[in-house]
């Protein structure tokens, strides 16, 4: 494992892959980035603290670059735009969300998840009711509900953007019988206004939910989603140095969240050597690191009178067991312990670009 | 410009020769048998309103439609089964008398997840007996199925009858609603294969309100407490106001709630009938064994034993119409996951498909034309063969049906000035009953003589200048290489020395 604690990674560049005179340009990855909507800023934050600043010249700009990444021009799409266009090898590589992927892509053949949890945009899909329909909690009471209004020649009416997704989930709980109202913003709106009896829409905070008077059924969260990496499968196959630029944004990523659940700890200790320390840290869970202490000599202005010496050990700690860690040190003579949040955390594998090149048939 | 081949749909398949001969074949031979048993073809449309499904099919088979809305804002599907088509063409046009015997084939479409023998399109072929009831029309009905299988010359396929009215009764008698009993019908196969537990937690995910409420908890003690029940939730939706509640009444809401709090249909009369389920379900076997096992299950839970009566007389009359019984067995827990079926069901299983085995599927669906706005109701019984699947059985067993070669003589010009000739003599070939391959690229002689080698021609008609100018043909034997010239008006020489 190399644990680069607190510092930008020094990101791998193809020497092949790049231009020189008499060459022909080195290949572009097309990325699409949803630059408006719900994801919205959230997006920018996460890519800036993947090492992947993206910079555009405007706000109204279409188009964008990543800083250091001159093999990567950014395109700023909507969510549900980037999945259709990776989908279709406009784009190479986008963001998108789950509910998007699962509501308009289905099995599309050329479509690839590359990374299902990039932990943000988190919202679930949820059925919602009018919130003075006391009787009905469940999707059993929503049938009734449903087989109630046809047999009086009415239909149960949803407000939806995700067509495909509630008629698929209310076919599955035996609500057959009911009409969708397809709108693209403002789904929860809709029963207060009238034109329509219930709604299937993303719900995060619950704010807006409250705020139209509905609620949700119990059993009704059809989908949790976040944000997601896609691929164009054949963009992917048929260029490798495409596939090296997914290689660095995909590692980048990986790194980056892998690293939000781990703290590097640093102490000084006093022992006869090296081995002494690292043994003493050894001998706990708590302080054994990933794979081991990495331990330096301190060299203090004065010499100490038990001819010991001063170390610093590093470890790096799951943020679960921080306070452990920091317990043990001080047990065995740790002090002035300084803990800093590990920005990426790189093995020796990237798991996710080997099984995008597992998924592709490539080594 | 786009070069990317266009891919077929998943799920589907092109199915060439021999492939496609052999389901042609075995289309014409099921058909001919439902023929021979008084059948009559219908042709009914592939696109059909997603409503025909959706009123009666059961979740089985609405979870899997081909929907979507056409131009017209309708909500159509491409079919998943045929019977629905056939009763509702039947119910637009009655036939003056009844019952009415029809048979179709066609495409059928499901959005399955594909695998071997399972098909986002597949065909079925099948009848329908409409307005017959009791057990000889039953008899029949399988009695058809079997025969159409032997005809086809399959040795080992086994039969398996059921009846879905044996559940239907326990639970009318318990007293459960519409909703969870038309579930519980429908999971009746769910349980036979994966067991009434699974059946439970499925219920619990659509309903999880069933099982929570221990019994007695909850209940109104009487009229007082109802009145408070509406007075409260008048006030709550009072404060609300009027629109709150959208589309729905007061009224509706209010006797809902107290209708939840009184549920007639409790946890315990579901795991009541749950266990009967799994009891149910666990009976299986030959004939008379699993029917007596049957009857003391009912005795037991104070059913009427009509439907095992029913079963016992058309495994009787099945017997009679000399039908092999050593290849039927009963199984009380066979439920179809179709929701219109009423009565006697069957299924027919070839051993040598692996888990996709079923062959043939059927029953009796006597509340469908109703239920599809027939004004009386309608006994009926019908199958369907899966026609994919019976020619894998097919070759499974080694028995698939034998092809001529695509053609038995191939023609060809020696210079492109004989076409003409040659295109004469093809047709005067084929006056004599030969399947003539007319060679008609522009490639040389021996390019078209090379390639009619590779295609596994034994003879070569070769006409040039000569040949046309003396009103003859030169053939080749392709294995031998000796040649030897006719005249063209000895046909029966000719057709001798190209076979």
């Amino acid at each position: 494992v190399i644990e680069t604690p607190a510092a930008r990674p020094a990101t791998t560049t193809a020497a092949k892959a790049a231009p020189g005179p008499g060459r022909a340009p080195a290949e572009t990855l097309r990325f699409g980035v949803p630059g408006k909507g719900r994801i919205g800023e959230e997006v920018f934050e996460f890519l800036e603290s993947c090492g992947l600043k993206v910079r555009r010249s405007s706000e109204r700009q279409l188009t964008a670059r990543i800083a250091g990444q001159p093999r990567i021009s950014v395109i700023l799409q909507r969510s549900a735009d980037i999945l259709t266009q990776v989908a279709d090898g406009q784009l190479d590589l986008g963001i998108s969300n789950i509910d998007v992927l699962t509501e308009h892509a289905g099995e599309a053949g050329d479509l690839l998840l590359l990374y299902d949890d990039l932990g943000f945009s988190v919202a679930d899909v949820m059925v919602e009711v009018p919130d003075s329909w006391v009787d009905v909690t469940t999707l059993a009471d929503l049938a009734d509900v449903a087989a109630a209004m046809r047999e009086r020649g009415d239909e149960l009416r949803v407000a939806t953007s995700f067509p495909n997704l509630t008629r698929r989930f209310f076919y599955e709980h035996g609500i057959t019988h009911f009409s969708l109202v397809q709108v693209e913003g403002g789904v929860e709106a809709a029963p207060t206004v009238g034109f329509a009896d219930a709604a299937v829409d993303l719900v995060s905070t619950g704010v807006t939910l409250k705020e139209n008077h509905l609620k949700v059924l119990r059993n009704g969260c059809i989908l949790h989603t976040q944000a997601c990496l896609i691929g164009n499968r054949r963009a992917l196959l048929a260029s490798r140095g495409k596939r090296e630029i997914a290689r660095q944004v995909i590692e980048l990523i990986e790194a980056r969240l892998r690293a939000q659940s781990y703290y590097s700890v640093t102490a000084n200790l006093r022992g006869a050597s090296e081995e002494d320390v690292a043994r003493a840290l050894l001998n706990t869970p708590a302080t054994r690191g990933n794979r081991g202490p990495t331990v330096a000599r301190v060299y203090t202005a004065a010499p100490e009178p038990d001819g010991s010496h001063w170390f610093a050990a590093t470890i790096i700690v799951e943020a679960g067991a921080l306070q452990v860690a920091v317990d043990h040190l001080r047990e065995v003579g740790g002090s002035g312990m300084s803990v800093v949040p590990v920005r990426y955390l790189f093995d020796q594998r990237s798991r996710h670009f080997e099984t995008m090149l597992a998924e592709l048939g490539v080594q | 410009v786009e070069r990317r081949p266009v891919e077929r749909v998943r799920g589907t398949q092109d199915s060439w020769s021999p492939e496609a001969q052999q389901l042609a074949a075995i289309r014409a031979l099921l058909e001919e048998t439902f023929g021979a048993f008084g059948y009559s073809r219908i042709d009914v449309p592939v696109l059909e309103p997603a409503e025909l499904h959706l009123r009666k099919s059961g979740l089985e088979i609405i979870a899997k439609l081909y929907g979507f809305d056409d131009q017209g804002g309708r909500r159509l599907c491409l079919r998943p089964e045929l019977t629905a088509s056939v009763v509702r063409a039947f119910i637009g046009q009655p036939p003056a008398r009844l019952p009415a015997r029809l048979f179709s084939t066609g495409p059928v479409f499901r959005y399955e997840r594909p695998s071997r023998g399972r098909y986002r399109q597949f065909t079925q072929s099948g009848v329908e007996l409409i307005g017959a009831d009791g057990p000889a029309a039953d008899a029949e009905v399988i009695h058809l199925a079997m025969h159409a299988l032997d005809a086809l010359g399959l040795a080992e396929y086994q039969v398996t009858i059921g009846h879905v009215g044996i559940l239907a009764e326990l639970l009318t008698k318990l007293g459960l609603t519409g909703r969870i009993r038309t579930f519980l019908v429908e999971s009746l196969e769910e349980a036979r294969r994966r067991g009434v537990d699974v059946v439970r937690s499925r219920l619990a995910q659509l309903d999880p309100e069933l099982f929570e409420q221990p019994a007695g908890h909850g209940r109104l003690a009487g009229r007082h407490d109802e009145a408070i029940v509406r007075e409260a939730v008048a006030g709550f939706l009072a404060e609300l106001g009027s629109e709150a509640l959208g589309r729905r009444s007061e009224s509706e809401v209010v006797e809902r709630i107290l209708r939840k709090l009184n549920p007639s249909s409790g946890s315990a009369s579901v795991e009541r009938a749950l266990e009967f389920m799994r009891r149910l379900a666990a009976i299986r076997g030959q004939p008379a064994a699993a029917l007596e096992q049957g009857r003391r299950l009912l005795q037991e839970y104070a059913l009427a034993e009509a439907p095992l009566e029913q079963l016992a007389r058309t495994a009787a009359l099945l017997d009679e119409f000399g039908a092999n019984l050593d290849r039927v067995q009963v199984d009380l827990g066979l439920g179809r996951g179709l929701q219109y079926y009423t009565g006697t069901v069957f299924e027919i299983d070839h051993a040598g498909l692996g888990s996709e085995s079923q062959l043939c599927g059927g029953g009796r669906y006597d509340d469908l034309a109703r239920a599809l706005g027939a004004r009386q109701p309608l006994p009926a019984l019908g199958f369907a063969f899966g026609v994919e699947r019976v020619r894998l059985a097919l070759e499974a067993e080694g028995q698939v049906v034998s092809l001529p070669p695509p053609a038995d003589v191939f023609v060809v010009a020696a210079a492109a000035e004989q076409v003409g000739y040659a295109a004469r003599i093809a047709q005067a070939l084929r006056g004599l009953g030969l399947r003539v391959h007319l060679e008609v690229t522009s490639r040389p002689l021996r390019a078209a003589l090379t390639f009619a080698g590779k295609e596994g021609f034994a003879r070569v008609a070769i006409v040039g200048e000569a040949e046309a100018r003396a009103q003859t043909v030169r053939v080749r034997d392709m294995v031998g290489g000796e040649e030897h010239t006719l005249p063209l008006d000895a046909a029966g020489d000719l057709r001798k020395a190209l076979l």
